[in-house]
């Protein structure tokens, strides 16, 4: 593949593919532990040794290993490095080891370097990848500064430890809340930003959300309502807690009418058939009144039926970037979620 | 047996409701947002996690209850834990690949693996002091709250998509990591903290 020039590479580490505000990757270290400028420094540093170290060997090593056992090298490799750094800041900044706590050595799992790794590294050129670990370090850097930035100021009420007076302090920000809150202020800033001119490649990057009804609980709900005859939602207990006294009655039905399970579907169809409403009023009325109330939810399940969102109504926000050779938006997706 | 169903369950309680690792810790947090919007294969990426999380934290217990190795530093229990996720790893790829899994399943071996939700909990428990149930209750736990924090977080980008009132700037990542923070702000609730000084 051709090079890409330097500028592009930086535009979009930095900006419109910023790993953190608009890939979601990498997240952890910085909710959890860029409370301060100071400390966020050490994740912003830590991360960028480990991300262009990383990178650079996946590009010039890794390329014809197996993607499996990449993901384990990528591991032992953040490990090896993370491992004498958090000697050192342990030996020469004991109070920043010991705020960081627990999320140090997790660093070395962070998942914007297997993220980069395998959607760049192993696909391009020892310089582009080169380019891109260093851009890609400056942009999660400069955002994990910035929101330690924000939660410092707000939630100590300091900034590089000195007082800068505020009347009250929301200690919230001090907490995965304020890292996540300041993380999508950040993104709508950047993103309202760069806009004008790179809206594409903005909202080409972001997380790719067209599968996102594609939830196994929804498959269930169908299962559910194609098995809706067969009775498994409305046995005995389920009645009972219900409508106890019409549940016993319902029983006397199941001895005298053994044809009971006929009913069900016909209760359905009630609105446009008078008919129906005659059986509905011959014993069944629990079927009937849990019917509706399951019927009354529908809204839930008609979303299905629903006509498709218009494309050019989506586009503005949602759309695909225009696909690339090496590096797709879909590929940046599949890294973190393996789809 | 009253005692062990007591352990397990407080601690599997406690890492999925009380300080539900995803959002009040913020441990795997990017897998979770972006397993959200493609939650096709919430399932099988889950039960590798509560397998890995499980695993890991009963096995590094077990080597705790060592005197020599729970008398270590931090630093080698940092290796410790490290060492036993690696080979928990490859002992599982192994099992996978001999079983001829497909191509997706052995991806996600590898994602489910290697996040900081899966390596934080021996940590925790190493932490928390918690016995051997108790982590068997934290490994599970996790999971759970992995589970938990993925369909919260699909249900809000669905609401998200549909909400055609949301600031154009504000639409996209921006509005999810809003909506997460929210969440988190309600499990931090269960904490009982305060949210100002």
């Amino acid at each position: 593949m051709s090079d890409r020039p330097l500028s592009e590479t930086f535009r979009k580490g930095v900006i419109t593919n910023n790993p953190l505000l608009f890939q979601i990757v990498g997240v952890c270290p910085v909710v959890a532990i860029a409370l301060s400028v100071r400390t966020a420094l050490v994740v912003a540093a830590i991360n960028a040794v480990e991300l262009v170290l990383i990178e650079t060997l996946a590009c010039l090593l890794f390329k014809k290993i197996k993607r499996y056992l990449r993901v384990l090298i990528y591991a032992l490799l953040g490990f090896a490095v993370n491992l004498p750094l958090f000697i050192l800041i342990g030996r020469f900044e004991p109070e920043i080891s010991e705020s960081i706590g627990i999320f140090l050595p997790l660093l070395a799992v962070n998942s914007v370097i297997a993220v980069k790794c395998e959607t760049f590294a192993v696909k391009n050129t020892f310089k582009d990848t080169l380019a891109d670990s260093f851009a890609t370090a400056l942009g999660y850097g400069l955002v994990t500064i910035l929101v330690g930035a924000v939660r410092e100021v707000l939630g100590s009420g300091t900034f590089l430890g000195k007082n800068v007076g505020l009347p009250y302090m929301a200690d919230a920000f001090l907490m995965p809340f304020g890292g996540f809150m300041v993380l999508g202020f950040i993104a709508a800033v950047v993103k309202g930003l760069s806009a004008k001119k790179y809206s594409d490649e903005v909202n080409g990057s972001m997380l790719d959300t067209s599968q996102i009804r594609m939830l196994h609980i929804k498959h269930l709900k169908q299962l559910i309502d194609e098995n809706e005859d067969d009775d498994i939602f409305f046995d005995d207990s389920v009645l009972n807690d219900l409508e106890p006294k019409k549940s016993r009655f319902k029983k006397k039905q199941k001895a005298t009418a053994p044809e009971q399970t006929i009913v069900i579907p016909a209760v359905t169809d009630e609105v446009t058939e008078k008919p129906v409403e005659e059986e509905k009023t011959t014993g069944y009325q629990p079927f009937a009144d849990l019917l509706k109330t399951l019927e009354s939810h529908e809204p839930e399940t008609v979303e299905a039926t629903e006509p498709a969102p218009d494309p050019l109504e989506l586009n503005d926000e949602w759309e695909l970037p225009p696909q690339e050779e090496e590096n797709t938006a879909e590929e940046q997706n599949d890294g973190g979620d393996g789809e | 047996m009253s005692y062990f169903f007591f352990d397990l369950f407080s601690a599997a309680f406690y890492a999925c409701l009380l300080q539900n690792f995803i959002f009040t810790g913020g441990y795997g947090a990017s897998e979770a947002i972006r397993m959200s919007a493609k939650p096709k294969n919430l399932f099988p990426l889950s039960v590798f996690i509560v397998y890995f999380s499980t695993l890991t934290s009963v096995i590094c217990r077990l080597l705790e209850l060592n005197p020599r190795i729970s008398a270590l530093e931090a630093l080698y229990h940092n290796i410790l834990f490290y060492a036993v996720l690696c080979v928990l790893y490859l002992i599982t790829l192994v099992i996978v690949l001999v079983l001829k899994a497909p191509k997706r399943v052995v991806r996600r071996v590898g994602i489910a693996a290697f996040n900081t939700l899966v390596l934080s909990v021996p940590f925790i428990n190493y932490r928390a002091g918690f016995n051997l149930v108790g982590a068997i209750g934290s490994g599970i736990g996790a999971g759970i709250a992995f589970v938990l924090a993925v369909l919260l977080i699909n249900i809000g980008l669905q609401k998200l998509e549909q909400n055609t009132s949301i600031p154009r700037h504000f639409k996209g990542t921006p509005a999810i990591f809003i909506y997460v923070s929210l969440l988190s702000l309600g499990f931090m609730a269960l904490t009982g903290r305060s949210i100002f000084i």
